[in-house]
């Protein structure tokens, strides 16, 4: 409340005040008298504004596009936002500085987050801004920030008011030039969104003929060739069925690490919505399977239709929104950033009033010996401030979470103690603010801690249900990361012989890391420098590609295409799959 | 038919020249008021034009140029020669802040050009440095300038309380030397200490008057409170209350499912 310039002027003024009592001048003890008086009304006012107004104040926000309001947006689509504080208090507050909390995955465009003033009930305060979002997922506003203070700055005081608003990010559309639509060009071809299929069907195209067996109908009776033949033969036509596309998603956790709206999950998800869009503008079936670590999380029959399509982009926009979590991460991770996220969106809650930590905590009743860091010193930890903010956030942050996931009155001591649990609970914490935090990917082994070496297996189980399932030559596209499994692909190489035996095709996508060189081109130029840094990302680099060699190379054996997410053609490749199994020639499978 | 003008009744905007000019004045007449007093004074004339020659100096700088310090330099100048002219006068005649007078226009007048020059002084700052503190979450060395409160955001309608507020306050300071002019005994002092029962008294009347004001504040955020701050609050006491024993026994469960992690 008290800033450091009220604190020194209300000091020097007792200090002056209290010289100029003990000496009897008037004048003087007039002078500080008044500035003291004035101080405390200040003071006073001050509070009276903050407890009349701040549960009186509201925030409007509105998202317009060029159509107007929106309640939905796409990706990489400019939105101008505009938000509004209004209080209905019956006191003005002179000075307010408004921030507006931009959610992780929009980038502004235009415009400031930042503005201050005077806020009363006749003068609202508004922000307008631009944003672009980056990829498809969820926009969360959790409110605005809001400091009020006198306008001489001697009293502070920060709040965060309230307003969740959530909007669905929808993938881009695919509107490139490259995915332009298959385009009948002659009549003989069979409609959108069918294509032959060399078994006996009802379409109007002539397969064969064999001999008439009773019951066949007679319209299907080729009367000249049985009259020169002298028996009945029977037409059989070929059949028409649609052509499907069934699309496998790997949402696990591996793929949700990195900045939000930059991961390479929302990568896959824009290519598979790419693929579904394309897919529905010719008719074609579309199906989805997500899936992560423990199994199948969601799944949709190739279907059709906008309904269809619909259900389809808001589960792939469910997915891109996804944060990682890791039971693996360390307190000491990710304390501070949950403290930060804290600070920013509960104020009150840390305030000393209700969430009070005894500064002499840690010297008579330090944390256990387990929950100290390796790295930290473990002697004299008793003295280190270090520890003891760490303690300190926590205690507070402990509390939170205690009261905010209902643990019970033994909670508080129970996440102070338990550091698994600590780390769960603040995770999903963070995870419902949709603030994704730098995980560490290697242990100090230097082993990968979102490797899961049963992930092929699950997936060859999901594709091996799905061929079991389904027709004929169809495409099964794999967008999953097996970069970290390239020694377990056995029983995934195996499902797909399985499916290529029965003439379905099967492409894989790998995702791929930003800021890593695509395969196949020349790597990014890190100099001559033998820092540490550019060792370990040229390191790290190499052995992805080594990684997607190997891949590519075990399941180029069995003839299926192998494609980097981050290349731009990768959707292209899928259509042009799409294309070959449309214009199949006849009896050609 | 052309549409009806809006009628917009926003206050005229003031700027930084306005502030600077309304300290400019409030210094003027604190000065005017020390020159005519140390007319008077028993102090030596060199060392008095040279003090006020300094809060001019200073208070000019202050007000054109973003100084930190100035505020708190210019008070100190204002204080001295009081202070030193007091010092004097008591070899002579002992400390009695009885002997003086009440409700003096002069002492008055520099109570508000006080009021009024620091005010404006704080605003200026505040256009300067910012309002706000800098943010602490900001490591060493990154923080940064707090931010700074904008032009914009300046209006008439900030100055015109100071109308009321100054003679009112400078009023109420002359009740309140009024009151401490009293013949007060706090505890029993030696009658040479008259003084000092003076300075228990207003140490006290402050001590008291901010513990009763934090205190009243303190309930009545308490019953403003939502759900779960309270439930925070409540949780946060029990706590407190049971500390040791909370910690005793989650301690053993945490060293158990440890232990048969391991095993």
């Amino acid at each position: 409340m008290l800033t450091t310039r009220g604190f020194w002027f209300f000091l020097v003024n007792v200090a002056l005040l209290a010289t100029a009592i003990l000496l009897g001048a008037l004048q003087l003890t007039l002078v500080c008298t008044t500035l003291l008086l004035w101080f405390f009304g200040q003071w006073i006012l001050f509070h009276l504004r903050i407890r009349l107004s701040l549960r009186r104040l509201s925030v409007e926000r509105a998202l317009s596009t060029s159509r107007g309001d929106v309640r939905s947006l796409w990706a990489r689509q400019k939105v101008d936002v505009a938000v509004t504080l209004k209080s209905a208090g019956v006191l003005a507050l002179p000075y307010v500085v408004m921030t507006e909390r931009l959610p992780a995955l929009a980038r502004i465009e235009k415009g400031l987050l930042c503005i201050d003033g005077a806020v009363s009930a006749g003068s609202p305060m508004t922000i307008a801004y631009s944003v672009v979002c980056q990829s498809a997922g969820w926009l969360r506003f959790e409110g605005i920030k809001i400091q009020m203070a006198d306008l001489q700055g001697f009293f502070s005081y920060a709040a965060f008011v309230h307003d969740l608003r959530e909007y669905r990010v929808l993938p881009g559309l695919a509107v490139e030039a490259s995915h332009a639509s298959f385009v009948k060009q002659h009549n003989t071809l069979p409609l959108l969104g069918t294509h032959r299929h060399a078994r006996p069907g009802g379409s109007s195209e002539l397969l064969d003929l064999r001999d008439y067996i009773p019951g066949d109908p007679p319209k299907a009776i080729a009367w000249k060739i049985s009259a020169r033949r002298d028996r009945l033969i029977t037409k059989e036509f070929e059949s028409e069925v649609p052509i499907r596309c069934t699309l496998f998603v790997d949402t696990s956790h591996s793929v949700r690490v990195g900045p939000v709206g930059e991961t390479a999950l929302c990568r896959l998800v824009e290519i598979a919505a790419a693929v579904a869009q394309t897919n529905a503008s010719e008719r074609d079936l579309t199906g989805l399977c997500l899936f992560d670590g423990t199994g199948a999380t969601e799944s949709m029959k190739p279907g059709r239709g906008s309904k269809h399509l619909l259900r389809m982009i808001s589960l792939l926009t469910d997915a891109a929104g996804l944060i990682p979590y890791t039971p693996r991460a360390t307190v000491r991770d990710v304390v501070p950033v949950a403290f930060g996220l804290a600070q920013d969106l509960y104020p009150e809650w840390l305030d000393r009033d209700v969430n009070w930590f005894p500064s002499w905590l840690p010297y008579w009743s330090p944390q256990p010996r387990w929950t100290i860091p390796r790295d930290a010193p473990r002697y004299f930890s008793r003295l280190s401030n270090a520890l003891h903010q760490e303690y300190r956030w926590r205690k507070q942050l402990a509390a939170i979470c205690a009261v905010r996931y209902q643990l019970g009155p033994n909670g508080l001591a129970m996440l102070l103690e338990d550091d698994e649990r600590c780390v769960h609970y603040l995770q999903r914490f963070l995870i419902e603010h949709q603030v994704a935090f730098p995980f560490p990917l290697y242990n100090g082994r230097g082993e990968y801690l979102f490797a899961e070496p049963w992930k092929p297996r699950i997936l060859a189980d999901l594709l091996l249900q799905a061929v079991t399932r389904g027709k004929d030559n169809e495409l099964f596209v794999l967008c999953v990361d097996l970069l970290e499994n390239t020694e377990q692909l056995t029983p995934l190489a195996r499902t797909i012989s399985v499916a290529k035996a029965r003439h379905h095709q099967v492409i894989v996508i790998c995702p791929w890391p930003t800021g890593v060189a695509v395969p196949g081109t020349k790597p990014r130029e890190l100099g001559l420098s033998l820092r540490m840094h550019s060792l370990l990302q040229r390191l790290n680099a190499a052995e992805l590609h080594e990684a997607f060699a190997a891949v590519k190379r075990e399941l180029g054996r069995l003839g299926v295409p192998v494609f980097c997410a981050a290349q731009r053609d990768s959707v292209n490749w899928i259509l042009h799959r799409m294309r070959r199994l449309r214009i199949q020639e006849r009896g050609v499978r | 038919m052309s549409e009806p003008a809006k009628s917009t009744l926003t206050p005229p905007k003031i700027t930084v020249r306005h502030y600077q000019a309304l300290c400019g004045l409030a210094l003027a007449a604190i000065l005017l008021l020390l020159f005519q007093q140390s007319s008077r004074s028993i102090l030596n004339p060199a060392v008095t034009t040279f003090i006020h020659v300094m809060i001019l100096l200073i208070g000019v700088v202050g007000i054109l140029y973003p100084v930190r310090l100035s505020p708190m330099l210019v008070l100190f100048g204002i204080a001295a020669p009081m202070a030193l002219e007091q010092f004097y006068s008591n070899r002579a005649l002992g400390p009695d802040l009885r002997a003086g007078r009440i409700l003096d226009l002069a002492d008055m007048l520099m109570c508000m050009a006080g009021l009024v020059f620091f005010v404006g002084y704080y605003r200026l700052h505040g256009l300067w440095f910012g309002v706000l503190p800098a943010d602490r979450r900001q490591p060493s060395g990154m923080s940064g300038p707090p931010k700074r409160r904008s032009e914009d955001s300046l209006s008439l309608a900030e100055l015109a309380p100071l109308v009321i507020t100054v003679p009112a306050f400078a009023l109420l300071a002359e009740f309140a030397c009024m009151v401490l002019k009293l013949r007060w005994t706090v505890v029993d002092l030696p009658p040479q200490w008259q003084q000092g029962q003076q300075l228990l008294l207003a140490a006290w009347t402050i001590l008291l008057g901010l513990t009763v004001g934090a205190q009243s504040f303190r309930y009545w955020r308490r019953v403003q409170m939502d759900r779960t701050t309270a439930l925070l609050m409540l949780q946060d006491v029990l706590w407190n209350e049971t500390r040791g024993e909370q910690r005793r026994l989650q301690r053993w469960l945490a060293w158990r499912r440890l232990r048969e992690k391991k095993s």
